[in-house]
């Protein structure tokens, strides 16, 4: 579906590239930053796929609180922190909770 | 459009084939669709399996040879690869000749047309370690055979990208839902981000069911109930297990992860589909919150996912 909404000038499209190339460098971190989340559950030595030194040298401290239960109301996190050969980040897991009324989305299949 | 609370402005589309769904908290949309417009045009054009100019059916057209891909193609095949590592090889993606197999080799608008009967051909996955990527030099090298599809991390990671651009464009907060797999970025509304879950994305919004909320990170659900078709009297459906080469033959039909990003959840997600019995250990080491359905309908929930509010 197109709209005008989203037609954009050669200008803003090289702005979009600049800024998507950023947020890839950016997720892509985040996501080897992850990987020390499941270090502990996924130990496995990494033999020849990527040869980039920040994949096989992420090193991760694991740290779990679960609690907060009021109610009907239930919830839990897990932060995560991580250091690799790019630097640190800090991953949380997102508190989960119960609620009712009308959603804003549908996760599911698809 | 339909607006779920005052605060927040809702449109949706379709993309990627499937559904798209925008939720912008106290901001402008226009601009906001636009920008994760950007970012899924740019995602079609890099690791699209339909799309015959996509980069990844150039590079699998390519094998045992070096190819230098786009930041973004790097960017994806180094996810996968990294959810394959944590998976360890549940979620694979050198499933394309398996997808090739079972029939998934167009579009999914045009399977659900029964092409008649057919010999399931199970072949082995060549597993992740069978390509080479160099991240710095953003090359690819593919052993003969080997063939990817990052349909799975793929799409959630252009979940995760999209809804950073969205937040990015004007500050807003953001939930973008891919076919179900959601993103979001910036403050949430009041209460959270209420997502309902469902074994099919397609279910309304506002249909009656079990609704959590969550005020960042992200949701994903895996299923074996929605993408599937018959061939011949077989019915099959798209979660390929590396272990058969097959559709996984699992004690869950679908899987729904809470997780700090999109591929964290997806990649979760579907391995708890993949892993079968063994996901509920699997989950509780991961720590991540989850929500199993087993074939008989019994619900499972990990890690803190909440009991329903009755």
């Amino acid at each position: 579906m197109t709209s005008a909404a989203t037609r954009r000038s050669p200008a803003d499209r090289d702005r979009a590239v600049a800024r998507l190339r950023s947020l890839t460098i950016g997720t892509a971190v985040a996501s080897v930053a992850a990987v020390g989340a499941f270090g502990s559950v996924a130990a496995i030595s990494y033999s020849g796929s990527s040869t980039d030194p920040v994949t096989t040298a992420a090193v991760s401290t694991t740290s779990t609180s679960t609690a907060a239960t009021s109610g009907s109301t239930t919830s839990s996190s897990t932060s995560s922190t991580t250091s690799s050969g790019a630097g640190s980040s800090t991953t949380t897991t997102p508190s989960v909770t119960s609620t009712t009324g009308t959603a804003h989305a549908t996760s599911g299949g698809s | 459009m339909i607006a779920p609370a005052a605060e927040t402005a809702t449109t949706t589309w379709r993309a990627l084939g499937t559904g798209v769904r925008l939720v912008v908290n106290g901001g402008e949309i226009d601009s906001v669709r636009a920008a994760v417009q950007d970012v899924l045009d740019a995602v079609d054009r890099a690791y699209s399996r339909f799309r015959p100019d996509s980069e990844i059916v150039g590079l699998n057209a390519r094998p045992d040879s070096t190819v230098s891909v786009s930041p973004l193609l790097a960017d994806a095949i180094e996810v996968a690869l990294a959810v394959a590592e944590r998976t360890n090889g549940a979620v694979d993606p050198t499933v394309g000749r398996a997808m090739r197999a079972i029939g998934y080799d167009i579009d999914f608008e045009r399977i659900r047309s029964d092409r008649g009967s057919f010999e399931l051909r199970l072949e082995p996955i060549p597993g992740w370690r069978a390509l080479e990527l160099s991240t710095a030099r953003r090359e690819v090298r593919l052993r003969p055979g080997v063939e990817l599809d990052l349909g799975s991390t793929g799409k959630a990671l252009a979940a995760d990208l999209a809804a950073a651009a969205a937040h990015g464009a004007g500050g807003a907060g953001v939930l973008l839902s891919l076919g179900g797999d959601i993103a979001t970025a910036g403050p949430a509304p009041d209460g959270g981000w209420r997502i309902l879950v469902a074994e099919d994305s397609e279910m309304p919004a506002d249909a009656p069911g079990e609704v959590i909320a969550i005020s960042d990170g992200a949701v994903a659900t895996s299923s074996t109930t929605v993408r599937r078709w018959r061939r011949g009297d077989r019915s099959v459906h798209h979660l390929i297990d590396p272990r058969t080469g097959g559709p996984a033959d699992s004690a869950w039909r679908t899987a729904s992860v809470a997780a700090p990003t999109c591929v964290d959840a997806n990649g979760a997600a579907t391995a708890a589909i993949v892993l079968g019995a063994d996901a509920t250990t699997w989950l509780g080491q991961a720590g991540y919150p989850a929500r199993l359905v087993a074939t008989s309908g019994a619900v499972t929930r990990l890690n803190g996912w909440p009991e329903p509010i009755q």
